[in-house]
């Protein structure tokens, strides 16, 4: 999934300073699986908005919705209408949902509620951990579907660097080494020879932006 | 108006009640089957609705009945001093008050 968190409340606050009608749109996807933008993240950022502005003696309009996914315009068509009566639309959806809800509506005031962070998993309750940084040039099954790239500190693709101490990072001594994990993971699997393979070079020319992927055989 | 949380197993007695409306005013009492059934959600409703602080009564720790009540509502608790602070209200606004269980009416 897309891990994001939220922004500082007062950094919300303050982009929607100027707004009386706000429709708060979170996102049932990713940040709903994260607890950044679900629904029950936008009814607590509406309580927010509206205690605010109560102490502070200012008008406000607080619309709330949530919808099944803000990167795909089709989802934004049941609630046309309450994105029209708005004035802004604070979205609690990654930044593809924000931009998408900005190439749909170019009239339209969108602003960003969640600090979108990375590709990663729920490691334990209440916590999330990178596992992917889209590289494009996907080498999990060497590695035993443990990816060095995205645990690693230090990118190292040719085994544990030198600081490696009983299995622990030496960057983060809290953290399992990967290359660690990776050579258990071979062992129990008895494919300890990919531990000798020398991985090629990583075409890091695959991560430069704006990427696109071209399906020919599905276009229109 | 101080609207206050407490905890079904909790034992809050008449004295205990007294004490705290004669430092609050007008007090508003809401009985929860455990502070941990207090959601965010539920702990900031009272602030828009005009509350001028919000009193969680629970259960110590160990001794809660459904074992990580209070802690949980501590965590809750905690989240919402941060934002009551981030939005000038200030973070005493909200508190949880650990009492005694089952201590007795005139406690």
């Amino acid at each position: 999934m897309i891990v994001a968190e939220r922004k500082p409340i007062r950094e919300i606050l303050k982009m929607i300073e100027d707004y009386q009608k706000i429709l708060i749109l979170g996102c049932r996807a990713c940040v709903t699986a994260c607890a950044a933008g679900g629904q029950k993240d936008v009814e607590i950022m509406g309580s927010i908005i509206r205690i605010d502005r109560k102490r502070r003696g200012l008008p406000v309009e607080v619309y709330e919705k949530t919808i099944d996914r803000q990167c795909d315009p089709l989802f934004f068509a049941p609630i046309d209408n309450l994105i029209t009566k708005s004035e802004v639309v604070l979205s609690m959806a990654c930044g593809v949902g924000v931009n998408m809800l900005a190439e749909t509506y170019p009239n339209k005031v969108v602003l960003p509620a969640l600090n979108t962070g990375f590709m990663g998993l729920l490691e334990e309750q209440g916590v999330w951990a990178e596992r992917c940084i889209g590289c494009g040039d996907c080498i999990l099954a060497e590695t035993a579907g443990i990816c060095p790239l995205s645990r690693c500190p230090k990118h190292s693709l040719d085994g544990p660097c030198l600081g490696s101490i009983n299995g622990k990072c030496v960057v983060y001594p809290e953290n399992q080494c990967v290359w660690y994990v990776i050579y258990e993971r071979l062992k129990t699997l008895k494919q300890l020879d990919k531990m000798e393979r020398i991985l090629p070079f990583k075409d890091w020319s695959k991560t430069v932006s704006p990427r696109r992927v071209i399906r020919e055989d599905l276009r229109l | 108006m101080v609207v206050c949380f407490y905890c079904y197993h909790s034992g809050v007695g008449e004295k205990f009640w007294a004490q705290i409306e004669r430092s609050s005013g007008e007090l508003k009492k809401v009985r929860v089957d455990c502070t941990g059934k207090l959601d965010i959600l539920s702990l900031l409703k009272p602030f828009e609705d005009g509350a001028d602080k919000v009193i969680v009564l629970g259960c110590p720790n160990e001794e809660c009945h459904n074992l990580t009540g209070s802690y949980k509502a501590k965590k809750r608790i905690q989240y919402i001093q941060q934002v009551l602070e981030d939005i000038g209200l200030g973070k005493e606004q909200i508190e949880f008050i650990t009492v005694p269980r089952w201590v007795g009416v005139n406690a």
